[in-house]
């Protein structure tokens, strides 16, 4: 069925499908109304799914971990401070090969304080164990919570898997999705048998030997890298049961591009007017997005690469005193492979700042002719932003436009 | 000229407006008329503070092709439901204005008098009708089932709705349209950064009182009018005020910054003599 959503109400609708058995709940803006969709509809039984609330986003996780061992197919959401806040429960439910969903709507962490989305928050959560989907459109976050489960509950793979949002951009934004009527058999019945008096697993051994520690790290670590073929029997297998093509990398005129710009997530789409303006100017650009930045799709993005002169990859998130976290991963993949074109690293929408076409177009114009003095990324900032800010520190700071 | 057509290009419109009014609904109710007609829909809302007062924008995008654009926007009809957020936004394309006066260059409208009949707050259904009316083959019909969908109340205010929709519908299809508003010019300069010093550089606020240099006023949805025939000088509006909007003068009489006051009626309602009105915000506030 084809109905107008949000993106808040395309993860819920994923959740729903794949009709899972428990849910824990924290609120938190923006993803709140995941929550609460699901609670309406649990209440209205349309979903026969048990809601939890929790204290706390920690205990979210614990819960969630908790019962997806126990035999119950499980998601959950949260955002921001609240991923933070279960930071330590993040890598414990992936050590214990815990297999559920967690949706995560982007929202640039404190302080200062913001609403609006950015990446730092999932990414921060990269080295985790979760695997990680960046959406760009609200079909693309029910079809992400759907591959998620199935990724997630393979045999090889065994790992949670975190489903990223932008906050407003695509939580509160409403776009036509196609919901399918049923699953079919897309997604087979959860792996893991319900617990019982014969069947009471326990987890979390005592301190183990350094040797056989890194034994279970690397196995995780392995089975990310089986998750990449696990997504593609996946993503074929969405296309033949509901006609939705999903792929690692999409590309958006990338093919005859000399110049692309890389990036995730729902900004994205803005990306795509500005390609269309540069290209109108003589620019042969294009637009190289991943879809899945855990595992690390590197030979895809490798290939999508191939043949590039230039790459400006923009970063919606900052590590302060380094620079970009996609275009650290993109380089480090890039290093040695013949041919690798030149890349350039561009900080911007940080706390939901939209880059203009023009930042675009400079991001271009700086692959073209690069001022080769300049080490480190560059942090997008315009004249407009500039005029913002002297307008309300003259408030903050005791009147008067402070001199620069 | 601007395209009032999603057959002939993209049509984005925007509402801009206060958290309250309906703003977020309006782009539901569009959105979902505009969907039902058969384009692309993008429908979305963009505010920092969640909170009764505080400026909320949203804006809605149809095509019969794919949407490749997000976020904020240029638009080719903004809806302004309250005035007093006109000096903070960016108006563009044809604008509507909710207003009782003519405004010069707007396409003048009452959204308020109509929806106060109603008893509810809720301009989301008239500024989504009024937008509705100058997009070219949007029918009513299309409206009135996108209420009936996104507005839950019951059936029979539901028909008052659908009703009042359908009048502000038709009154604004009667008028002719004023000539479009230019589109803001897009920043075309990039900055360098340099570092700051601490002082400038962390987000304390240092100054004390710093409401008195941003007119706080411009959140207010209801105004307070003193009525000085009835006041008896008694001191307690002046000490309840939480903004301290209110002055004293030398016989007492209390006085309201309207700069700052933010119409919560806390002096109304501590008033024993009925000494303090409450009127409309949208009625005397002039379009910036």
């Amino acid at each position: 069925m084809l109905d107008l959503i949000t993106g808040n109400e395309a993860i819920a609708w994923g959740a729903r499908l794949a009709q899972v058995d428990y849910v824990p709940i924290y609120p938190i803006t923006p993803q709140t109304e995941i929550v609460e969709k699901l609670s309406e509809w649990a209440a209205n039984g349309l979903i026969r799914a048990r809601i939890t609330k929790m204290e706390s986003e920690h205990s979210m996780i614990t819960a969630a971990g908790a019962a997806a061992l126990a035999g119950a197919r499980t998601f959950t959401a949260t955002s921001s401070q609240g991923l933070l806040y279960a930071f330590e429960m993040l890598y414990n439910v992936s050590g214990w090969r815990a297999p559920f969903v967690l949706a995560n709507v982007s929202r640039g962490l404190a302080a200062p304080l913001t609403l609006l989305p950015d990446h730092n928050d999932a990414l921060a959560a990269r080295d985790s164990g979760f695997l990680q989907f960046y959406a760009e459109t609200c079909q693309e976050a029910l079809d992400s919570v759907l591959i998620a489960y199935r990724v997630s509950e393979s045999r090889k793979v065994m790992l949670p898997s975190m489903v990223n949002i932008d906050g407003f951009y695509l939580s509160f934004t409403r776009e036509k999705v196609m919901i399918p009527d049923e699953l079919g058999d897309f997604l087979p019945p959860y792996p893991i048998p319900a617990i019982s008096a014969g069947n009471m697993p326990s987890m979390g051994p005592t301190v183990l030997d350094p040797s056989v520690y890194s034994y279970f790290k690397y196995q995780m670590h392995l089975a990310q890298i089986s998750a990449l073929d696990e997504l593609k029997k996946a993503i074929s297998d969405y296309e033949k049961d509901f006609g939705i093509k999903r792929a690692l990398i999409d590309e958006y005129m990338a093919d005859d591009a000399d110049y692309v710009i890389v990036m995730t997530s729902s900004f994205a789409t803005m990306a795509r007017k500005a390609i269309k303006f540069i290209r109108e100017k003589g620019i042969k650009v294009g637009l190289i997005r991943p879809w899945v930045l855990r595992p690390f799709p590197r030979d895809d993005l490798l290939s999508a690469l191939a043949g590039k002169r230039g790459a400006a990859v923009f970063d919606q998130d900052i590590s302060p005193g380094f620079g970009g976290a996609l275009h650290a991963e993109i380089a480090s993949s890039l290093y040695g492979a013949p041919d690798a074109p030149r890349i350039a690293s561009f900080i911007g929408g940080l706390g939901g700042k939209e880059p203009t076409i023009e930042e675009f177009e400079f991001m271009i114009r700086e692959l073209i002719s690069p001022d080769l003095t300049r080490r480190g990324p560059v942090m997008l900032w315009t004249d407009r932003d500039q005029r913002i800010l002297d307008k309300q520190r003259s408030i903050a700071l005791r009147g008067g436009v402070v001199g620069r | 000229m601007v395209n009032l057509d999603p057959r002939n290009g993209q049509v984005t419109v925007a509402f801009f407006g206060r958290g309250g009014q309906g703003i977020k609904t309006a782009a539901r109710v569009l959105g979902r008329a505009l969907f039902i007609h058969g384009y692309n829909v993008q429908a979305l809302p963009l505010y920092g503070a969640e909170r009764r007062g505080a400026p909320v924008y949203s804006y809605v995008r149809a095509s019969a092709l794919d949407i490749e654009e997000r976020g904020s926007a240029n638009a080719d009809i903004t809806v302004l439901v309250d005035r007093g957020v006109s000096s903070q936004a960016h108006l563009s394309g044809i604008v509507i204005a909710n207003s009782k006066k003519d405004e010069n260059g707007m396409l003048c409208v009452d959204l308020t008098s109509p929806i106060s009949r109603l008893g509810v707050f809720a301009l989301s259904i008239a500024a989504a009708a009024a937008a509705a009316a100058i997009i070219a083959e949007l029918d009513v019909s299309n409206i009135k089932t996108a209420i009936e969908k996104e507005i839950r109340v019951p059936r029979s205010l539901l028909e008052v709705e659908q009703a009042l929709a359908e009048d502000l519908f038709y009154e604004v299809k009667s008028k002719p349209l004023p000539k479009p508003w230019p589109e803001e010019k897009s920043s075309a300069s990039i900055l360098e950064l340099s570092p700051e010093p601490w002082e400038l550089s962390n987000p304390i606020i240092k100054a004390s009182g710093t409401s008195v240099m941003r007119k706080t006023g411009s959140w207010r949805v209801k105004r307070p009018v003193i009525v000085p025939e009835k006041c008896k000088a008694c001191f307690l509006c002046y000490v309840a005020c939480p903004e301290s909007v209110i002055t004293l003068d030398e016989k007492h009489i209390p006085s309201i910054s309207y700069d700052n006051c933010k119409g919560c009626m806390i002096c109304r309602s501590v008033c024993p003599f009925g000494a303090i009105q409450e009127f409309p915000e949208t009625e005397v506030q002039p379009i910036a």
